[in-house]
């Protein structure tokens, strides 16, 4: 049984073994010795027979390791973090789209160390969230944004792309993969999605103190784990130069007892609610967005794979400006038609008001994103007519 | 093989297959921390990890589980600077005097208890509380029956007991 004096003392340990020294940077010596010399050799030589085993450096820096001894000079190239590298691979553009449309050239597929590769990919989604998450298919959806906004995929989970990426994110977006899911690697996957781009290294250490590192990838970072990261467990991100950015817990979601548990499904939306939407309006809007982006990338020449998600350009054209015009478009697109939904009458009913939504007050049942009545400001009449005399011959 | 467990004592073997490589780099922090703890001091805790990896280094190939031989390594190699030399021992009675700068705060009070008991008692205490080992890999790492463990332990928790009321 755990006494008071037990935890006291585990806890002042803990707290001690922080002033405990640091390894020597990137370990210490440049040659690899042969393991099967017989032949006895000076302590310095097998020093650096030993750590070379831990790094294959060239460089110029010089450290030392030992006061009051050897003082053993070695040498070590561009700063590392301690630990094992866990090292990600940059696999060229999405092989697959996460559940809506997207363009190849603008994803990445990112090679893991014992994992099926990660595909990242950007994709845009009207902000529309079930009113009751137990009743997602029957509705009512609540319509929360003006306009569909970009969202990451990783790892088949999606998160609103950050506003900006300049600066350490102490909230990091998280994915995972587990091994049951992806089917192939014995252990699951801790993702985080949103590395910010200022971020050079970043470790992992786990609640047993032992520590992965890796460069990320497209904002990517992905550490193998058993189930979830423990209390204890930190990532900590550093710059080229091993400056400390930032250090947080490697899974907020940790209970006090330790024990983790799964984050909510839905995080709160700081979006200013607009207007319920009936399940018909929630999907119509949804094809929209799909819809007028899946017709502007074809118009610039992506072809599409046969789920419709996937995009390629092929060299079509400059990927980058084609998505980035798409999405503006799309976002007009979007936008016209949800300051139309938040003018018109409560398009649902609140349950829980009833009496004062009378039947006059019902959305139209014909309602449809394609026949609806919109008004348009200046900018995105301009934008939807460049939008339409943009498309093939016949498109429209 | 490339197999890399997070939270595992398992021998980590890196993508350019060297074992010895990849058990270093994973442990070598967690060795540090524990060498601090017996000794509170740097010096001696870099010479006493240095030299449990340099020995392992020679043989590792014939190591079935690297990380009790390496606690074992460090226990002893702590013990021994202490019989051999009056700088050690005196640094090893005098850790709660002279470490006070390192132990402030609200535990401080339980690091300076800790740093206080007899070499093996305080050994017996990291090695529980700190590293989490049952009384069987304590024995196995102070190379003692896992009897004498509990009885150091029981001496041990009831000085810190008093100590610290």
């Amino acid at each position: 049984m755990t006494t008071d004096l037990d935890d006291l003392i585990t806890t002042a340990l803990r707290h001690d073994a922080q002033h405990a020294p640091t390894p020597p940077p990137g370990g210490f010596a440049p040659s690899q010795p042969s393991r099967n010399e017989n032949v006895a050799r000076p302590r310095l030589a097998r020093l650096l027979g030993a750590a070379a085993a831990v790094v294959a450096a060239v460089g110029v820096a010089a450290v030392t390791w030992g006061t009051g001894r050897s003082n053993l000079a070695v040498v070590q190239e561009a700063w590392t973090p301690v630990g094992v590298e866990y090292p990600l691979r940059d696999l060229g553009p999405a092989t697959t789209s996460s559940v809506r449309v997207t363009l190849a050239e603008v994803g990445h597929t990112i090679g893991v160390e014992g994992h099926p590769n990660l595909v990242v990919t950007e994709e845009l989604w009207p902000i529309t969230l079930p009113v009751d998450p137990d009743r997602q298919v029957s509705g009512p959806w609540e319509l929360i944004g003006t306009t569909s906004t970009r969202h990451r995929c990783v790892g088949g989970f999606c998160h609103p792309r950050p506003s900006s990426d300049d600066t350490a994110d102490d909230t990091p977006d998280l994915a995972w993969t587990s091994s049951v899911d992806n089917g192939a690697a014995d252990f699951n996957l801790w993702i985080w999605a949103n590395v910010p781009d200022t971020v050079a290294f970043v470790s992992f250490t786990d609640h047993h103190d032992n520590v992965l590192w890796q460069r990320p990838i497209e904002h990517v970072a992905a550490f193998p784990v058993d189930g979830h990261p423990r209390a204890g467990a930190i990532v900590t991100t550093y710059d080229n130069d091993g400056r400390t950015l930032s250090t947080m817990d490697a899974w907020p979601y940790n209970e006090p007892d330790g024990e983790p548990s799964e984050p909510s499904e839905l995080p709160p939306s700081e979006l200013p609610p607009s207007v319920r939407l009936d399940v018909d309006q929630a999907r119509s809007l949804n094809e929209l967005n799909d819809r007028v982006l899946t017709e502007c990338l074809t118009a610039a020449g992506a072809e599409f794979d046969e789920t419709g998600g996937l995009g390629v350009l092929n060299g079509a054209g400059d990927a980058d400006i084609i998505w980035e015009t798409c999405v503006h478009t799309t976002q007009l697109s979007v936008e016209a038609v949800a300051e139309y939904l938040a003018s018109s009458p409560t398009a649902y009913p609140d349950p829980d008001d009833v009496q004062s939504t009378g039947p006059s007050e019902q959305p139209d049942p014909e309602f449809s994103c394609n026949g609806c009545d919109i008004t348009l400001s200046a900018e995105q009449a301009a934008a939807l007519d460049d939008y339409l005399t943009s498309l093939p011959d016949g498109a429209t | 093989m490339h197999r890399v467990r997070a939270g595992s004592g398992d021998v980590v073997v890196t993508a350019n297959g060297d074992a010895f490589a990849g058990f270093y780099a994973g442990e070598v922090a967690a060795a540090l921390r524990l060498a601090w703890l017996l000794t509170h001091d740097h010096d001696v805790s870099r010479d006493v990890v240095q030299d449990a990896f340099t020995a392992m280094f020679e043989r590792f190939d014939q190591i079935d589980r690297p990380l009790p031989y390496l606690r074992r390594s460090i226990v002893n190699g702590v013990r021994q600077r202490a019989r051999t030399g009056e700088r050690e021992v005196a640094r090893m009675r005098t850790v709660a005097v002279t470490s006070l700068a390192s132990v402030a705060g609200p535990t401080g009070g339980v690091i300076d208890a800790v740093g206080s008991l007899p070499p093996r008692q305080r050994t017996v205490v990291v090695l529980r509380y700190w590293a989490q080992l049952n009384d069987t890999e304590i024995a196995d790492a102070m190379s003692c029956p896992a009897g004498t463990v509990r009885s150091l332990a029981s001496r041990a928790i009831s000085r810190l007991r008093n100590e610290l009321a």
